[in-house]
């Protein structure tokens, strides 16, 4: 009974987590940019792809430098979108009108933006409007979007006589709120402006966004965060959904200098450590998992639950397993269940370091994409190769485990076979 | 009648919505079921009879019922869910629709 209270307290902890409204409004605005991802994504993949003569094909015709301008309007002014998409998502979550809070947000990004004077031309750099801005966009888009909840429901709006047919005064009440969110990013603009960074872009990326990603992009971080999800998972909670704002926030501009990098043609990419290592080398464990359950186990129910769970583990799908087996508050599978994926990033870690491996391109792979396909999109042939790899050392470290659950198993059945004669 | 499975993403439940459906037109009833991410919950399940959360983000039930004040909410059973076992979690549900 104490031990259900304890779950219970958890699972309270994990819902407010969960359901912070600027933490979801993170998660939920870049879970819609999936569409603009995935264009960006392709495009610098088929631009930078080398078979035979594709490569003269491709710029012969013209393709190529069609894909670099998809490229641009897509990944480098992703800051952009997610700002949009943020301070909607943030305004939603308060009932109030999420396209005018996101069109706000918009504005005050912009408005910290630096915009430069060259000789004929006005510029906008466009490095701030994708890796670089990322994180001077969310913090932009939660500040105005907030500002414009708090000022209307404080009731703070231009007051219409009541003979003003209601569609037209509603366009007025955003009003006041647009002008303090002008007036406030202008203060911050000009402040950030007397100091020696010169803008607010510059200042953030110094102050918070390199520290926080140096301190971010060590492996020992990736192996707690790593643990921590699968230590969720083992009390019966989503760990991935619940652990990836905080992954988005931190290492996600780091997919987007790698992808950068890479569409430009460098050959060495910037970090190792990004959110798509994360998400495609914990390892296909599930998928390893399921196969010794169909073939190896010889208890009914453990057979019965991996060729249940075999297919949807090849998609990357595990709650079949999860739940089927249990492997939820089930201590013998959660040694494994905690391993594999730590031992599967290691090993990748230290594959990318002595070469085996290239850096991840930062493509991003949408989930449910079959397991052994998706390392193909991040690293190549030799990404498939080593996932079979990781494949069979997901397997051994399963297999003592399997092994005694499974003979667990098999007493239950005959005890209960014997009850039943 | 109107059932909508919830999950982090809507992947794992559109399995058990599948299994469920085709018990369901087995025997000839009128269930029309689908499986949703939990985010869209707000706006698309407003017009559900009853919608089925799964249990991996039971944690989140209580927000749910917040959004949906409306509508009829519960929590699949694990051990159905990782079976998933479509035939056992429509028989439940038709007995909580029927209170």
């Amino acid at each position: 009974m104490k031990f259900q209270e304890k779950l219970e307290k958890l699972n309270d902890v994990m819902s407010k987590v969960q359901t912070n409204k600027y933490l979801q409004a993170l998660s939920s605005g870049m879970m819609l940019l999936l569409p603009i991802m995935f264009i960006g994504s392709m495009s610098a993949l088929l631009r930078q792809v080398n078979i035979g003569g594709y490569q003269d094909f491709i710029k012969a015709v013209g393709i190529e430098s069609a894909l670099a301008g998809v490229y641009t309007v897509t990944m480098n002014f992703m800051a952009l979108y997610v700002v949009f998409l943020i301070g909607n998502k943030l305004a939603d979550s308060f009932d109030e009108d999420g396209l005018i809070a996101g069109m706000i947000s918009v504005m005050a990004f912009l408005i910290i933006t630096p915009i430069s004077q060259f000789d004929k031309v006005t510029a906008i750099e466009i490095g701030y409007l994708g890796s670089k801005g990322l994180f001077v966009g969310m913090m932009s888009a939660l500040i105005a979007s907030r500002i414009y909840v708090f000022v209307i429901q404080k009731n703070i709006t231009i007051k219409m006589p009541n003979t003003v047919p209601p569609v037209v005064s509603k366009t007025f009440i955003s009003l006041i709120p647009a002008i303090l969110v002008a007036i406030v990013f202008a203060i911050i603009n000009s402040l950030f402006g007397l100091t020696s960074f010169g803008n607010a872009h510059a200042a953030l990326f110094e102050i918070l966004q390199v520290p926080l990603q140096s301190m971010g992009s060590n492996l020992f971080t990736v192996v707690i965060l790593v643990a921590l999800m699968e230590i969720l998972w083992f009390f019966g909670i989503h760990g991935s959904n619940v652990v990836n704002p905080i992954l988005l926030t931190v290492f996600y501009s780091m997919d987007l200098a790698n992808l950068e990098a890479y569409q430009a043609g460098a050959t060495v990419l910037p970090y190792i450590i990004t959110v798509s290592f994360i998400q495609n080398q914990k390892g296909p464990r599930n998928l390893a998992l399921a196969i010794l359950l169909s073939f190896n186990a010889k208890s009914e129910h453990l057979k019965k639950v991996g060729r249940l769970g075999l297919v949807p583990a090849f998609f990357g799908i595990s709650e079949p397993l999860k739940f089927g087996l249990p492997m939820i508050l089930n201590p013998i599978l959660l040694i494994p269940m905690v391993l594999t994926p730590v031992v599967s990033v290691i090993l990748s870690y230290f594959a990318i370091v002595i070469g085996f491996l290239p850096r991840p391109n930062g493509v991003s792979v949408p989930s449910g994409t079959p397991e052994l396909l998706r390392p193909f999109f991040t690293s190549g042939v030799r990404g498939v190769i080593f996932g079979l790899f990781l494949l069979l050392v997901c397997a051994l470290i399963y297999y003592p485990f399997v092994k005694a659950f499974d003979k667990q198993k098999l007493k239950e059945e005959a005890e209960l076979k014997e009850m039943a004669n | 009648m109107k059932i909508i499975l919830v999950c982090a993403g809507g992947m794992s439940t559109s399995i058990l919505a599948k299994n469920m459906q085709e018990y369901s037109n087995k025997l000839d009833l009128e269930y029309e079921i689908s499986a949703i991410s939990i985010s869209k919950a707000k706006l698309d399940a407003k017009d559900a009879d009853i919608v089925l959360c799964a249990p991996q983000v039971k944690f989140q039930v209580n927000t749910l019922k917040e959004q949906l004040p409306n509508v009829q909410i519960a929590v699949i059973d694990m051990i159905d869910y990782g079976m998933m076992n479509g035939q056992a979690v429509l028989d439940k549900t038709m007995e909580l629709l029927k209170k």
